[in-house]
């Protein structure tokens, strides 16, 4: 049933050239800086700017060193920096502060205002803190946006002389089972070790409580590792939570009640994007005009749903390269609805490259867990005018 | 004697051949959930079962008279009718005033969304003439195409027609007691929209969003709005040029009343209506 725009809407990306945030493009011997991509909810996020700060001091008063230009439709982004060490995090402000100075960026150029979260705003710290830029690369740094649901809410205790923090852990929208909140006091160990407390595992629920509290401040962090162990180096497919309304004041008295969303920790500094890790699971073939000749730069696309509109794909694929050959990273195995066009974000425009896998009328492949499906050619032509 | 035994058998093979001939053209073509990957040409009564799609490439050509009709199936149980056409390659439908070509509800006791929609997608130079599209969810989606669509009937559906990325022309239509008569979201497309009849329906113009100044909309009698002649989406934040139709009254501040745009919501584009037709146009609608 297909009561869309068939074709439409969804989404397409193109990387665009990455750009030098400001100023002079620097030497090649010279470069440093750091660039990635931001993704919300496993999609690339438009919009979102990365704060560079010199300190985790910095960063709670909101005072950046650099701030990025917004992150483009493939949700990608690329600054200079000096070489040294930083404390990163990327943001999605609703609404600029009323007050308080413009951010600048490392030519002095006012590139984006900095300030406290607002409810509605998306926030990532990146749980690789601190971060070296060196000299000669550019280091990669990927971020998954956590939207700031809710604020911190209180309701009264029943002990007067001691605080309690409950809340639910959440991981896409649902209750994230098995994840430990662990509470720090400073940053001094950048989040990591033992810290002050660390809650029980979560319920199915996603639920944590955690009582007879000093009445301060606390950093929360959460974390899943798949091999259930409580302690060690985050894995792929383990998850992590920086708490986005981080510090909170935990009072005496009162039952404060966080919503925690965690993301998926997909890939250290400096490896590819989750977007694009290899998953084992490939569909794979060429973007062919009418011709039969390869088309590159177009991206192919899969959605798990027939109807491919109003949202974007679940997975897409790096650009064709010069012999139209493109590989879908795909998460787990299952029928998915096959495409390509030149950009992602928006309508498909006139003069677009577009197409879709006519192996089958809806579109569709079936591909199974750990199976590399080849020969997946997709037909594209110019959207006509 | 033989020769009046042959004479018989002849004679009686001959009306079973005719008899035969005769319930074959009666009966229905059926397609279910087919991918059409040559040329076809449609007459009589088809039907339509699921999802079929003509492949790119390929022109569907459906003659004058031709009925199509949807049976309802409904597999993923939102309520509307799995029934669709979609033609990737071209289509040309041309029907004509005695014989229109009709495409409606197998439904007894048919209803909107009996069906899910005709869809033109990716297709160049397609014509849809004198054909009647009732009881869809969609009479007519048109996305990243070009064509003609003119002198049709677009009655009783949720949406009368949907486009996208679309350089159509859109003359000489009935847009009738649908929910929407026209949803869009446009982007730069050149599709004109002139000379049709809008009635009665509950919201006329629904350009969703990203719907631009490049389509043009005028020559139209758009009558008898049961919600609003224009409804602006909620991310249509660009202007659009509504001049010279006829909202069937000459008081501006009735006609703005019409209107769900800047004047009602600030985040909002602006329909300009300014100046507008004093009368009806003569030549609206089915010639």
């Amino acid at each position: 049933m297909n009561k869309y725009l068939v074709f439409a809407l969804a989404a397409f990306f193109m990387v665009l050239p990455s750009a030098a945030l400001a100023g002079t493009a620097p030497k090649p011997d010279s470069w440093t800086g750091f660039e990635g991509r931001v993704v919300c909810d496993s999609q690339v996020f438009q919009g979102a700017r990365v704060y560079v700060y010199k300190s985790f001091k910095d960063m709670l008063a909101d005072k950046p060193t650099a701030v990025s230009a917004p992150t483009k439709e493939d949700g990608s982004w690329k600054m200079d920096c000096p070489p040294g060490t930083y404390y990163l995090a990327a943001k999605q402000l609703a609404k600029a502060p009323a007050t308080g100075a413009p951010a600048a960026g490392n030519s002095g150029e006012v590139l984006g205002y900095d300030g406290p979260l607002s409810v509605g705003d998306y926030f990532c710290f990146q749980g690789s803190n601190p971060i070296t830029a060196v000299r000669g690369k550019y280091t990669h740094v990927g971020f998954a946006l956590v939207k700031y649901a809710a604020s911190v809410s209180y309701s009264d205790s029943s002990d007067k002389d001691n605080g309690t923090l409950t809340g639910t852990v959440t991981w896409s929208g649902q209750p994230l089972k098995g994840a430990i909140v662990t509470l720090y006091m400073d940053d001094k160990d950048n989040f990591r070790g033992q810290g002050y407390s660390a809650s029980p595992p979560t319920g199915k629920d996603g639920k944590f409580d955690m009582e007879f509290l000093p009445d301060t401040d606390y950093f929360l962090i959460a974390r899943k590792r798949q091999n259930g162990k409580k302690a060690g180096p985050l894995k792929e497919g383990d998850y992590f939570g920086y708490y986005v309304a981080n510090p909170v004041h935990v009072k005496a008295g009162k039952v404060a009640t966080v919503d925690f969303g965690v993301i998926s920790k997909a890939g250290e500094i400096g490896r590819e994007d989750s977007l694009f890790r290899d998953t084992g699971t490939h569909i794979t073939g060429r973007i062919l005009d009418d011709k039969g000749r390869p088309v590159k730069g177009v991206y192919a696309f899969a959605y798990v749903e027939k109807v491919m509109a109003h949202k974007r794909p679940e997975f897409i694929s790096r650009p064709a390269d010069k012999s139209g050959v493109y590989v879908l990273n795909i998460s787990k195995g299952g029928t998915y609805y096959i495409g390509a066009r030149s950009r992602y974000g928006g309508t498909p425009s006139f003069g677009e490259w577009y197409g879709c896998y006519e192996g089958a009328g809806d579109h569709h492949v079936n591909i199974k867990t750990g199976q590399v499906l080849k020969g997946i050619d997709i037909p594209v032509e110019k959207i006509p005018q | 004697m033989k020769s009046a035994a042959a004479a018989f058998i002849m004679l009686a093979l001959f009306a079973g051949q005719a008899c035969l001939q005769e319930s074959a053209e009666a009966a229905p073509t059926v397609y279910n959930k087919a991918y059409i990957q040559h040329d076809e040409t449609w007459s009589g009564e088809i039907r339509l079962i699921g999802q079929n799609v003509v492949k790119r490439g390929c022109t569907l050509t459906i003659l004058p008279g031709t009925i199509i009709k949807f049976p309802w199936i409904d597999e993923d149980k939102n309520n509307i009718g799995d029934g669709e056409l979609t033609i990737e390659g071209r289509i040309i439908a041309k029907g004509t005033k005695d014989k229109p070509i009709v495409f409606t509800s197998a439904q007894p006791k048919p209803k909107m969304k009996d069906w899910t929609f005709v869809q033109i997608a990716m297709s160049r130079n397609s014509i849809v003439e004198y054909c009647k599209f009732e009881y869809a969810f969609t009479g007519l989606q048109v996305h990243y195409s070009t064509g003609t669509i003119k002198d049709n009937l677009f009655k009783n559906n949720f949406e009368g027609m949907r486009f996208s990325t679309t350089d159509v022309l859109i003359e000489h239509n009935d847009f009738i007691d649908n929910d929407f008569g026209i949803r869009c979201e446009a982007l730069g497309s050149r599709t004109t929209i002139r000379n049709n009849l809008f009635r009665g329906n509950g919201q006329t113009f629904f350009p969703v969003r990203n719907t631009w100044n490049t389509v043009k909309i005028y020559d139209n009698n758009i009558l008898d709005s049961r919600e609003y002649a224009v409804n602006f989406g909620l991310s249509q934040k660009q202007d659009i040029d509504f001049t010279n139709n006829w909202w069937g009254t000459a008081d501006a501040s009735a006609i703005e009343a019409l209107i769900y745009d800047k004047s009602k919501d600030d985040t909002l584009g602006k329909a300009d209506f300014i100046p507008f037709l004093k009368e009806p146009v003569k030549d609206c609608g089915i010639e």
